[in-house]
């Protein structure tokens, strides 16, 4: 396995059709993943798409129904957690709470067998990384949120694991912690250089944090890219909507000529990059509303039904012939008085970012 | 800090009623048997009122106190010991069922204790007694001679004690077991820690506010058991609450609150050196 790590680039963890099937629930569908080394992935799904349950395979809480894990070029398949190596924070961060802080981050070398005064230095190294040097004498039922949870990402790295597991490692943490808590998760990841699966339900951490996203639903993996590709470029209806917000416009082809498919969407001829369907067929397309601006003449008539002022930008739900739209405008230079429920403006979007969604299953 | 003011307040009023009943029906008795327990005895009244050294005196005096207290030690830490080993796993399974199935097996547990002492106590004679079924199946089988007696000894009133307290100590340790959060035990894994290091390391430790409460409770029962004891024991296997009750009545009462004294004493020297090797505290409070 060495030979091959040296001519390809091994992924550090691999799912070859995995599936996972509890009792009479399939919580994962045949699933193929690749994780390359260094990158911080992110498993970013709504309750109940197996994301979760991706992440305990890898750590070997839970065994595939069928399919092999494989962790840098290794297969673990079968192998209980306790012989692997990796890494994880929990939710409630699971610190032992009859432990000191050192006493913590100790366990996973003590564990290993590493000698005794080579736990102290790595010890005071992995507190020192997480800035809570001071604090190895403590409980940690004595730290605050914010300190438990770099505490447990001390424990979880201080070994050097070959993938580091995240567990929804933000939610018991306060919205202003978060934010920072993210920064730092990021910061250290790289500085380590370990890669890392994260498991998230908040889109906007996902997107904050990661290298690539995987967004999951009904035990299937429905995109996988970088935050950039999955945000612009959403493949279904899903994704588009679960990763912020998005207008999902059909229109029906008319035809093809040199700059590529027309459509019909409410009566408004555009041209879009030329598309697989067939004429009179119906597509549907994602568009971002931050990707419409607003003018008073040219552009695709449409009626203002509400406009809700949220300081940096105007929120407008707009009524395009009996399809609604809504776009995000900037207020740089806009005049509210023409945003009034009723009025009459153009919209401007580049057909570009009109993104073909696939048909629904 | 007006609101945590009142709230205070508000439990002080919820507590005060208890705490009134507590005070008049419990610690008004005891100061007034402590101060008995140094009055004189008296062959006419409950006491002389003479004050005196010489009920502590006596007791500590006599070697066969001595060999009492020496023996309820003795029996109590036995009782405490085979109640752990043999409780532990059965909590440890049980922790494990569905919250039914944990409820169904520690209901299934408690219904000997739905039986009065006495009944049960009568029972360990039935079977423990000279002509008793152990007795006369060994007789049967020719293991042994002639009928025995395995009533009246220390193993006697072990025995039936243990069968007694066993189910306090497994609920104790089930429920202390149960509310362990499991990602604990897959942090001792991730951590690299196999089955029986994780359970030395933190499943043993966390679940030690159980082992304390469970010893507690078990310690109190065994010294304050009566009934098992005066059966199974009888005259030849005696421990201190039997001489409280036989001070009472050759009616020395002077006596038997001292002796009283003497077995609260033991209890709280058993119980605060549970509290110290067990530290359940280290475990308690957000993790």
């Amino acid at each position: 396995m060495n030979t091959e790590a040296s001519n390809t680039p091994v992924a550090d963890v691999k799912f070859i059709q995995v599936e996972k099937r509890f009792d009479t629930t399939t919580a994962l569908h045949s699933l193929d993943l690749e994780i390359e080394h260094g990158t911080l992935f992110a498993l970013l799904g709504p309750s109940g798409c197996g994301k979760t349950t991706t992440l305990r395979l890898i750590a070997g809480f839970e065994q595939p129904t069928s399919g092999q894990v494989y962790i840098r070029g290794k297969d673990v398949t079968g192998i209980p957690a306790y012989k692997r190596s990796f890494g994880m924070v929990f939710q409630n961060f699971a610190l032992f709470p009859h432990l000191t802080v050192a006493e913590n981050v100790a366990f996973g070398l003590k564990m290993r067998g590493v000698a005794k005064s080579d736990i102290q230095t790595k010890v005071a190294a992995a507190l020192d990384l997480v800035e809570l040097g001071r604090f190895g004498e403590r409980y940690p039922r004595q730290l605050s949120g914010g300190q438990q949870q770099r505490v447990a990402l001390a424990r979880a790295v201080v070994f050097e694991p070959d993938v580091l597991l995240l567990d929804e490692p933000l939610s018991a943490l306060d919205k202003m912690l978060r934010e920072q808590m993210q920064v730092e998760i990021r910061h250290l990841q790289q500085r380590l250089k370990m890669t890392t699966v994260f498991v998230t339900h908040d889109q906007e951490e996902a997107l904050t944090m990661s290298d690539r996203v995987a967004v999951m639903k009904d035990g299937r993996i429905q995109q996988a890219g970088t935050p950039r590709d999955i945000y612009d470029r959403p493949k279904t209806e899903f994704v588009a909507t679960f990763l912020g917000a998005s207008n999902i416009l059909e229109a029906s082809v008319r035809g093809n000529d040199d700059a590529g498919t027309v459509i019909d969407l409410a009566g408004n001829t555009l041209t879009v990059g030329r598309l697989a369907a067939t004429q009179g067929s119906k597509v549907r397309f994602a568009l971002r509303p931050e990707k419409i601006s607003i003018g008073m003449a040219g552009g695709i008539k449409a009626t203002v039904r509400e406009a809700i002022y949220r300081g940096a930008q105007t929120f407008l739900y707009l009524d395009l012939n009996g399809t609604p739209i809504n776009a995000v405008v900037q207020n740089a230079g806009v005049n509210q008085a023409t945003l009034e429920p009723g009025a009459a403006i153009a919209l401007h979007w580049d057909c570009a970012n009109m993104v073909e969604l696939e048909p629904q299953v | 800090m007006r609101s945590r003011l009142s709230k205070n307040s508000l439990a002080l009023a919820v507590a005060l009623p208890p705490l009134v009943i507590l005070g008049l029906f419990f610690v008004v008795p005891l100061c007034y048997l402590l101060f008995v327990s140094f009055m004189t005895n008296s062959a006419t009244s409950l006491f002389d009122l003479q004050p005196t050294f010489m009920n502590y005196a006596e007791i500590f005096s006599d070697p066969f106190y001595w060999l009492i207290i020496r023996r309820t030690l003795l029996s109590t830490a036995v009782v405490l010991i085979l109640c752990l080993l043999l409780g532990y796993p059965v909590a440890f399974y049980a922790a494990r069922l569905s919250p039914r199935g944990r409820l169904i097996m520690l209901m299934v547990m408690m219904v000997p204790l739905m039986v009065s002492n006495v009944v049960r106590a009568y029972g360990w004679v039935a079977i423990l007694g000279r002509r008793g079924v152990v007795s006369s199946t060994l007789t049967g089988a020719g293991i042994i001679e002639r009928p025995m007696q395995f009533l009246y000894s220390f193993e006697a009133v072990t025995l039936g004690l243990l069968t007694i307290l066993l189910p306090f100590m497994i609920v104790s340790l089930t429920n202390s077991l149960a509310t362990i959060d499991k990602r604990y035990t897959e942090a001792a894994y991730s951590l690299g820690a196999g089955p029986w290091r994780t359970f030395f390391r933190v499943t043993l430790p966390l679940s030690s506010p159980g082992i304390a409460s469970g010893l507690m409770l078990v310690t109190f029962l065994t010294l304050s058991a009566y009934v098992t004891i005066a059966l199974l024991g009888g005259p030849r296997y005696k421990l201190l609450v039997s001489l409280v009750f036989d001070s009472v009545t050759t009616f020395r009462w002077p006596r038997a609150a001292a002796l009283s004294f003497i077995l609260l004493l033991i209890a709280l020297i058993i119980a605060v050196v549970i509290q110290l090797v067990i530290r359940p505290q280290r475990v308690q409070g957000k993790g």
